[in-house]
């Protein structure tokens, strides 16, 4: 059986995948299926939702279409949050890979480094890195990323720690391979599938950072977040709470269905390992 | 001589379509020494697996093994005690040597073992029970650790003993000084022994039988003479003529050029 | 007498307090084979993997081809192990998880920069067919192959940068006796035409009789005795020697003496 048959067998990676696939075909086709601004004003304000049909989730307080924003708000949230757990994992592999196989300095001061990071929470490291640099979408994937990497680095240097010591390294130093071309080309593919398996929780949690980053009006003025959303539903919680369930409802499917999707490759990789 | 274990045509297949033992048929006397020799994927473990009820749940398995001339599997322990290859595999770690053989015997009592820790150490050759039984582990050289599992197999005085490439992760030395162990043990208490290996010549130093596997079947099976001077089957022929002695032309001397 | 082609020089190492390695010394000449024979932990793999700059030595010289590579480090050191290749014994780890045949064989012609690139795919079929396998293989991931085809695979590596000396580290234990004998035969055949010296660790003298010229029998860490492979399993001179000279397995010993 193939890895992917076998993922797909879990019951988790479907149910993972039922709930991701729609969010993402949706903010591929943003632009299609709500061409022009979603910000622009297109009917009365704070009209509830299931009461129109073109404007099928309501209004905001400002008359703007809820579901236009939410579908463009769904490209922003999985934009960053797979841009910032891409950069966080690379930054880990490389850092972990170089404090694993560079000697006991290069280790020392990457680790020291590494543990100097871990011990602010992400959260707070994010939120002070944009408000000095400011909320474009850079910065903020760039905020996450920030305090995300550590988890990967710490994981990625344990494996190669371990491989380092393997025969087939030493066959690549017998052979006459360059230490860069042994630690990037022969040690770091095999120490890949653990730092990845992090990967859903770090896209998780970098969705929920985002959203609270937004949500404290440090996210791209220029783009519709739902952590935004739920930020500008909250002065008219009592009278429309809908403004904000809506959004936090899609946060919720979000990051549930990214959790599910590890948790089926962790099931994956295990009953692969029963069958050897 | 009564037959301790009857097998006949066991078959066992892992995946459901390639056999890894096919239509074996094997039978132990009690007090015998059978020699189960076989390479890689020869299916001599999938046996001993077999006859200790120690194969995964979702093998297949067809034939038939009767204990002691009656239709009951062999008891795990009383019945049967089974060397491993790996002996740091065997034990536990954070145990003492003696609190794991206690263990065992508790657990065992059952059958009313009159054994106590000192004496199953002193059995395996340990001259200085007590000293080895206050260690753990990781503190005994790797023939240490299998004399104790050897100890650890013996605490139900079982009729069988299967050793499983019990010797080939140790030193010619220490290899030797295993198989004199089993080779006593057997003979003091009677009981039969399955000692399992790729190594024909070893297997010949102590069996009273050699069965030869290779892909799943019993080839051949006869007294180490009878293997050793007159092997029927070809294959058989090429594991004698492989065995590299230190005695006798060598490759080194046959291949050499007489220039030289 | 020409200059042996590996001179060691009282090479010493220790991990942790313990000596591993204690100021061993021996000579080898082109085209020869010296084994190295003990028991696990005397030494004799620590030596192999010091001779390859694998482990750095605490101190001693190892001199190859007339230069001590204990001075060499950086690509100079690389440069040089062209001349001096291992084989090991774990054909499962000495390969990498996702290596191919080709990867595997091109990898040392490659580093360095054996023949022109248009001819190295060519060079690998041919080394596939001098180690007796199949220059079909060249597309197939190591780890399809069977252990003893994973051993051939591994020796024509090793011979892909026409080295000099090849250090064997265990590298028939752990293959089946029926396919033993015939890598020996390539082993020797090999030594034959190209002057191959071998530096053979094992610790089964059986193995040893049919390939080395000489033995160096290695205890805690030091030679206890060297010399002509013949006479040491004749005669050895040393306790260590007599008693694995007397384990070693004899097809019937004990069943014609009960």
């Amino acid at each position: 059986m193939t890895s992917l048959r076998r993922f797909l067998s879990t019951g988790e990676a479907r149910a993972g995948l039922a709930m991701l696939l729609p969010l993402i075909v949706l903010a591929l086709l943003a632009p299609v299926l709500f061409p022009g601004d979603p910000m622009a004003i297109v009917g009365q304000p704070l009209l509830p939702p299931f009461q129109e049909s073109a404007l099928p989730l309501g209004t905001d307080r400002l008359g703007r279409d809820v579901l236009a924003q939410l579908v463009h708000g769904a490209q922003t949230s999985l934009l960053v949050g797979l841009a910032a757990a891409l950069s966080a994992l690379c930054i880990g592999a490389v850092i972990g890979t170089i404090a694993g196989f560079g000697g006991r300095v290069a280790d020392e001061v990457l680790m020291r480094i590494t543990e100097a990071f871990q011990t602010v929470p992400a959260f707070l490291l994010a939120l002070a890195f944009v408000s000095v640099i400011g909320p474009t979408l850079a910065s903020v994937v760039f905020a996450i990323a920030l305090g995300a990497w550590p988890a990967p680095a710490r994981v990625a240097r344990a494996e190669v720690l371990s491989i380092r010591e393997k025969d087939y390294v030493a066959a690549a130093r017998v052979v006459g391979k360059r230490p860069l071309e042994i630690a990037f080309r022969e040690i770091l593919p095999n120490a890949l599938p653990p730092v990845l398996a992090l990967s859903s929780v770090i896209v998780a949690s970098a969705i929920l950072i985002e959203a609270a980053l937004s949500f404290l009006g440090l996210g791209d003025p220029n783009r519709i977040t739902w952590g935004g959303m739920i930020a500008e539903g909250r002065t008219v919680l009592r009278s429309a709470s809908y403004l904000s369930i809506i959004p936090g409802i899609a946060l919720v499917v979000a990051v549930l269905a990214v959790y599910l999707l590890g948790e089926g490759a962790a099931k994956a990789r295990l009953s692969k390992r029963s069958y050897a | 001589m009564t037959p301790l274990l009857e097998i006949t045509k066991l078959t066992v297949s892992y995946d459901g379509t390639t056999p890894a033992l096919h239509e074996a048929n094997l039978t132990v006397a009690a007090g015998e020494r059978v020699g189960l020799i076989g390479e890689s994927g020869s299916g001599k473990s999938t046996l001993a697996l077999a006859i200790a009820g120690l194969l995964p749940r979702t093998a297949r398995v067809s034939g038939s093994i009767r204990w002691q001339q009656t239709d009951t599997v062999p008891r795990k322990g009383t019945d049967i005690g089974y060397v491993f290859q790996d002996p740091a595999g065997s034990l536990d770690p954070v145990m003492r040597i003696g609190a794991q053989l206690a263990e065992i015997l508790r657990v065992l009592r059952g059958k009313q073992s009159q054994l106590d820790v000192p004496e199953l150490l002193a059995r395996v050759g340990f001259p200085d029970p007590e000293i080895i039984a206050a260690r753990y582990p990781h503190q005994l050289s790797g023939g240490q650790k299998q004399r104790v599992a050897i100890a650890c197999a013996l605490a139900g005085q079982p009729r069988l003993l299967i050793a499983d490439e019990a010797t080939s992760a140790l030193d010619t030395i220490v290899q030797a000084g295993i198989v004199r162990l089993l080779s006593r043990l057997t003979a003091d208490t009677g009981s039969s022994l399955l000692f399992i290996t790729h190594d024909l010549a070893l297997a010949s130093t102590l069996a009273d039988r050699l069965v030869v596997m290779r892909n799943g079947r019993i080839l051949e099976a006869g007294t180490p003479r009878e293997i050793i001077e007159h092997p029927r089957h070809p294959y058989v022929a090429s594991l004698v003529a492989s065995h590299l002695a230190l005695e006798g032309p060598t490759l080194l001397e046959t291949q050499r050029e007489p220039a030289q | 007498m020409t200059a042996p082609l590996l001179s060691v020089h009282d090479l010493a190492k220790s991990f942790g307090g313990t000596r591993a390695v204690d100021k061993v010394s021996f000579d080898l000449a082109a085209g020869e084979t010296l084994a190295l024979a003990g028991l696990s932990g005397s030494g004799k793999s620590t030596v192999a993997r010091m001779v390859m700059r694998l482990i750095e030595p605490d101190a001693g010289r190892i001199d190859f081809m007339g230069e001590d590579l204990t001075r060499h480090s950086g690509s100079a050191l690389r440069a040089r192990r062209r001349h001096i290749q291992m084989v090991f014994q774990d054909t499962n780890s000495s390969f990498n998880p996702r290596a191919t045949v080709a990867s595997a064989l091109l990898d040392p012609l490659n580093t360095f920069d054996i023949l022109p690139k248009p001819q190295r795919a060519h060079e690998v079929r041919h080394l596939l067919e001098r180690v007796g396998l199949s220059p079909g293989l060249f597309d197939r991931s190591i780890h399809e192959l069977s252990g003893g085809q994973r051993q051939r695979v591994a020796i024509a590596r090793a011979l892909a940068s026409r080295p000099a000396l090849i250090v064997l580290d265990e590298a028939l234990s752990a293959v089946d006796a029926s396919i033993r004998i015939d890598l020996l035969e390539l082993l020797l055949d090999l030594q034959r035409e190209q002057g191959i010296s071998y530096l053979f660790i094992a610790h089964d003298l059986g193995m040893i009789r049919a390939i080395a010229h000489r033995t160096a029998i290695l205890d805690a860490g030091r030679i206890a005795e060297i010399g002509p492979t013949q006479s040491i399993i004749a005669a050895p001179q040393t306790q260590i020697g007599q008693q694995l000279v007397a384990a070693a397995p004899r097809l019937f010993h004990v069943a014609d003496q009960p």
